[in-house]
């Protein structure tokens, strides 16, 4: 319990600071955070990946930053703004509640004790306002920075994508230094009528770092969520989405790709509400693992009753390199109206036999003919990518990071 | 319009009456509600129970006691009061044992007669051996010199404690044991009857074995033991069907069923299931927890569940088949529908073990009216299991707006040189389809049992012909009027 | 046969026919022709009994009943019979099955017992050779995994087994190439006769070199502006829509 002291003794430290529009906010979402704690594997949600693992690292709040320029738009060091270059307005989360620009719903409990816990702390949360009908692309580096030690950081980001707007960003998780790290990252998404997001994430984390990250997207009438989520799994990962359809013609596309070797692991769950009708979602999800990774994928659709005319379709697809890795992969559909079409399909296998001796017959070795096949499976996913340079940058990092059979 | 017909239907079919709801006057003796170490020995010694299976029951209601009972399945129900329940009842005047037809209470056959199901034209046309559980107690047995000329053993479990210590010995509880779960340790308590068969080695059974079940003493939770052993290359297709009288309060049923097969063996298990429903308000149907697994213990060996499951206002069920020998195969096809306020949350397991074991899973959920229909899966594949192969489907079809309908298929993989495949769709009858058919002269009721009957083909094609015009039969009377 | 006097039938609000006017007489053919959107098809869901279509003015006499009266299944019963453009498919329900369904169903309004098996085997085996249809689709869900042209000759072998006093045939031309186009018409003209009438509803002039008609209307933004015999098909074949359009015009 020496973790949650150190927590709890983090947190009272950050209620000295002065200027801060959410206090009320912070220690409710605290006290909530308190009532359930972290969380179990006893819990449905957390049945493959037990989180009190992060109980072993004293859980000090750092956010402590360094001095760092790359060519980022925005650069968030152990989630504090270092640099911003974003043309439209930006800032703290606190100055954007004094501005009355973000949602006071983004404190609510969601019943996530790891929300709460990213709440309490959310005082050096970056607000990103993308203004009606601007067009943008914005690049932002999420770094961690650990003097060595056990840290917990708890980056926050605030999207409000206005009216029509149409924004690409490409946003890059990375680890330095050396210490243990517990990351709990949320990520609002807000999306007013008719705008279009499109998200690239890559994750990449250290060997010594305990991910948990949250997604929550809430998207009004023919919004456009598109994601990309490119995560190689470390020791713990676990990122969720929710999204939320809550108005007539929204859509929203979830595409992933992780890999996992070692005994590493990693998790996603991922949810869509489709609350409204004539709503659209499209999710595909590939992971690919070896050595002793466990991979957890967990998709649920739910439809709601007035969400007539659905359309939702969701796969999830894995390859196995090895005899020691794990994948439980679990595609809810919960359905409450009846004209809807919905459609979920899982598949595990390996790499096709015939293909791999139809390429060794032309002369490939068998590693050269494996990544060939590898990189046509994640070809797929990155595909998707609808920037040119972003799409070319994910597929040469993708193929660099593809897990060996035997690691 | 359209919306006023089809309330007008909907009210049609809910006052329709249960078709098999009436209650058989047999005078019973019953034990009064409540369950105690004393009721357990009294079940056992009114059945002349060795001393062994009496400890055995004791052993597996201590457990029950530690047990909680588990509410993770997509149900809701009022409490269950298990001291309100009486575990004993028996048809009184046949306590020693009918020795044929003619020795059966005259008002029990009528019984069967009403549901359709005469036992004496069975023998005669059918060709089907029927061990009918009416409560608790075997009431007749047909066939038993035929099955007995090639060695099969199929009689009532009570009877095979006693002729056949040594098989029930071996393989009761082997399959699921005490405390596999809650409702598992309940039944290995207090189970009165169920059906025993054991097929020796290399023999085809001669018949379909069916079984016919049927609850009806007020108040009297049925808590069959079923037990089926197919011998190495041994065969056996066994016919499970019930309907159930109609009742106010809810019953519970809380049946077992294991199967066994050895090397090169296979078993073929069908239900119908047709127990009260309830009505529109869900009220008074029956509570169906219900454990059942089959172990494929030899090489090369199969188990088939097939099942339909129209009834029970509460399903809890998920017939599993744990492949451990190499090249075995377990096979799942299940159309469950859930109307009124029925709640059904059914499906499968399929645990790999032995190399290059298969498995398939049909599952075709329909929901209409209120019913909450759920398929619940799993399908493991162990380190071992190389080779392994799953495909799994799961269909729902929404017939209604206040219906629902949920897929929770857990796949969990640990082999790589293994193939899943996991597809579901929800869907609901296209306009099209329905007007497509009515251009043709078909009216819309029968559009409707057409198209219901086209999505749950592949799994009424798996049954035996009789059984498959019997389901058939059933979905369209269970569907009848619930579309407008 | 069929009596329509001044139809006008709307879709979601949008006027599609505005007063249509047309006589058929057993023994006749009609073709409807027009422009994509004119209406045509319309024309020929409304009188099978669609839904989604309403009327708003205007009657149809069907040998002396009501025809907008009627329900889908009725209308059938009556021998309204619609080959459609784009024939439904039925998942799981077995052709042959859904034949004899319906069949029986004709049966059974006019007050017939239901066919026997074997007569009804014989039956479908005739009328197959009729269209040249592999006997193994006859086993398949209807529909289901048809090609495009086996879609369409599927039809004309349901309206052969069916034998229907009036046929509207939407289309039925689209997808089909010259020998499927050839197996159709024939399995259409072996079954014309004295009592019976049929409505070809086409874009294109080709089917009328195979099916030909007694008279020929050409359907404009949901009017017959024109209406003739089968030489009219030819001249706006020739001519194209437009032509005639303006001519009618000027």
């Amino acid at each position: 319990m020496k973790a949650i002291a150190a927590l709890t003794e983090s947190f009272e430290s950050t209620l000295e600071i002065e200027k801060d529009g959410i206090k009320d906010l912070r220690v409710k979402a605290f006290e909530e955070f308190n009532k359930t704690g972290i969380p179990t594997r006893k819990q449905e949600y957390w049945k493959f990946s037990d989180p009190s693992v992060i109980l072993n690292i004293e859980l000090n709040h750092n956010d402590s930053i360094i001095d760092i320029d790359e060519n980022y738009d925005l650069i968030l060091c152990n989630g504090k703004i270092v640099k911003n270059q974003i043309k439209s307005k930006t800032g703290t989360v606190s100055e954007g509640i004094l501005n009355g620009l973000v949602e006071k719903d983004i404190f609510e409990s969601k019943n996530n004790p790891f929300l709460d816990l990213n709440n309490a702390f959310a005082i050096n949360g970056c607000y990103i306002d993308l203004e009606k009908n601007s067009e943008s692309t914005i690049r932002i580096l999420n770094l961690v920075n650990n003097e060595g030690g056990e840290q917990a950081v708890y980056p926050k980001i605030i999207i409000n994508a206005g009216k029509n707007s149409n924004t690409k960003i490409f946003e890059e998780f990375r680890v330095s230094g050396k210490g243990t790290n517990f990351i709990n990252s949320v990520m609002n998404v807000s999306m007013d009528r008719g705008a279009n997001l499109e998200h690239v994430i890559l994750d990449d984390y250290a060997d010594d770092t305990y991910h948990i990250a949250n997604i929550y997207a809430k998207q009004k009438k023919d919004s456009n969520f598109i994601s990309h989520n490119f995560s190689i799994g470390k020791k713990f990962a676990r990122r969720d989405y929710n999204i939320e359809l809550k108005e007539t013609g929204a859509n929203c596309d979830l595409n992933g790709l992780y890999f996992a070797a070692n005994r590493e692991h990693i998790d996603h769950h991922t949810t869509i509400e489709h609350i409204k009708n004539n709503c659209t979602s499209n999710e595909h999800y590939k992971g690919i693992l070896g050595g002793k990774a466990i991979a957890v994928f967990n998709g649920r659709i739910h439809v709601h009753p007035d969400a007539q005319k659905t359309d939702a379709i969701q796969n999830n697809q894995n390859l196995l390199l090895t005899d020691d890795a794990t994948i439980h992969t679990k595609p809810e559909l919960e359905i409450y109206a009846d004209d809807v079409k919905c459609t979920h399909g899982a598949t595990i296998g390996q790499l096709d036999d015939k293909a791999m001796f139809y390429l060794r017959a032309r002369g490939l070795d068998i590693d050269s003919a494996r990544r060939l096949l590898m990189r046509a499976y994640v070809g797929e996913i990155i595909e998707k990518i609808s920037d040119n340079e972003i799409r070319n940058q994910m597929m040469d990092i993708m193929i660099d990071k593809l897990p060996k059979g035997d690691e | 319009m359209k919306q006023d017909s089809e309330t007008e239907m909907l009210k049609e079919y809910a006052e329709q009456d249960y078709k098999y709801g009436f209650v058989t006057d047999i005078e019973s003796e019953t034990l009064p509600p409540g369950l105690n170490e004393d009721v357990i020995r009294f079940i056992s010694k009114k059945k002349d129970e060795p001393e062994w299976l009496t400890d055995w029951r004791l052993k597996a209601y201590s457990i029950w006691k530690k047990m909680e009972e588990p509410h993770w399945a997509n149900i809701d129900y009022d409490p269950i009061d298990y001291q309100a329940i009486s575990y004993y009842s028996a048809p009184k005047n046949l306590s020693d044992g009918p020795k044929s037809l003619d020795e059966v209470d005259p008002e029990l056959i009528e019984t069967y007669n009403k549901l359709g199901i005469p036992l004496e034209e069975q023998e005669v046309l059918a060709g089907v051996a029927v061990d009918a559980v009416f409560d608790s107690m075997s009431v007749a047995t047909t066939f038993r010199e035929r099955l007995a000329e090639k060695g099969v053993i199929f009689c009532p479990i009570s009877e095979a404690v006693k002729d056949h210590p040594e098989l029930v010995k071996k393989y009761l509880g082997s399959v699921i044991p005490r405390n596999d779960n809650y409702f598992a340790a309940l039944n290995s308590a207090v189970f009165t009857d169920g059906s025993f068969c054991y097929i020796p080695p290399g023999t085809k059974c001669p018949m379909e074995l069916s079984t016919y079940f049927r609850i009806n003493e007020q108040n009297t939770g049925q808590f069959e033991r079923t037990l089926i052993i197919a011998d190495k290359g041994a065969y056996v297709s066994y016919l499970e069907g019930c309907t159930a009288p109609k009742r106010d309060e809810n019953q519970l049923h809380a049946a077992v069923v294991e199967l066994v097969t050895l090397d090169d063996a296979e078993i073929k298990y069908s239900t119908v299931q047709n127990w009260y429903p309830g009505d529109k308000e869900g009220k008074g149907g029956i509570y169906n927890f219900v454990t059942k697994r089959g172990a494929c213990r030899g090489n090369s060996s199969k188990i088939t569940w097939t099942q339909v499951e129209t009834g029970s206002s509460i399903t809890w069920k998920y017939p599993s088949c744990v492949l451990h020998g190499d090249n075995s195969k377990g096979e799942f096809y299940s159309v469950a529908l859930s109307a009124l306020k029925q709640q059904a949350d059914t499906g499968t397991k399929m645990i790999h073990i032995g190399k290059n074991t298969k498995s398939t899973i049909i599952s075709k959920g329909i929901s209409a009216e209120k019913g909450q229909n759920t398929y619940r899966g799993q399908v493991m594949i162990n380190k071992s299991a190389t080779g392994a192969r799953n495909y799994s489907q799961c269909d729902s079809l929404l017939i209604g707006e206040e219906c629902g309908a949920h897929t929770f298929p857990y796949l969990d993989i640990k082999n790589k040189k293994s193939h899943i495949e996991h597809e579901a769709s929800t869907s609901k009858i296209g306009e099209d389809q329905i007007y497509y058919c009515k251009q043709r002269g078909i009216s819309e009721e029968d559009a409707i049992n057409l198209i219901v009957n086209g999505f749950c083909k592949e799994v009424f094609k798996e049954l035996p012909m009789e059984f498959a015009v019997e389901a058939q039969r059933l979905l369209e009377v269970s569907l009848e009027g619930s579309v407008g | 046969m069929i009596k329509i006097k001044n139809l006008h039938v709307e879709v979601e609000g949008t006027k599609i026919l505005k007063g249509i006017d047309l006589d058929v007489n057993a023994g006749e053919t009609h073709a409807i022709m027009g422009p994509n959107g004119s209406g045509k098809s319309t024309l020929a869901q409304v009188l099978a009994g669609h839904e989604d279509y309403e009327v708003t003015q205007g009657s149809v006499d069907y040998l002396g009943n009501d025809l907008l009266d009627m329900d889908v299944d009725e209308r059938a019963c009556e021998g309204v019979f619609l080959a459609f453009q784009y024939p439904v498919e039925l998942p799981g329900v077995n052709n042959t099955y859904f034949l004899k369904s319906a069949l029986n169903a004709h049966r059974k309004y006019r007050g017939e017992s239901e066919i026997d098996a074997m007569d009804f085997m014989e039956l479908i085996s005739d009328k197959i050779k009729l269209l040249n249809l592999k006997e193994s689709l006859l086993k398949r869900p209807v529909n289901e995994g048809f090609s495009g042209g086996e879609k369409k000759r599927n039809e004309i072998f349901q309206m052969a087994v069916l034998e229907p006093k009036l046929a509207l045939l939407d289309e039925t031309d689209s997808g089909l190439d010259i020998d499927a186009l050839r197996v159709v018409s024939n399995g259409v003209n072996a079954m014309r006769n004295e009592e019976n009438a049929t409505i070809v509803v086409t874009h294109y002039q080709r089917l009328l070199n195979y099916i030909i008609p007694d008279f020929v209307h050409v359907l404009v933004d949901g009017k017959i502006i024109r209406s003739g015999n089968k030489d009219l098909a030819i001249e706006l074949e020739e001519k194209g829509y437009d032509k005639i359009i303006e001519g009618i015009k000027t």
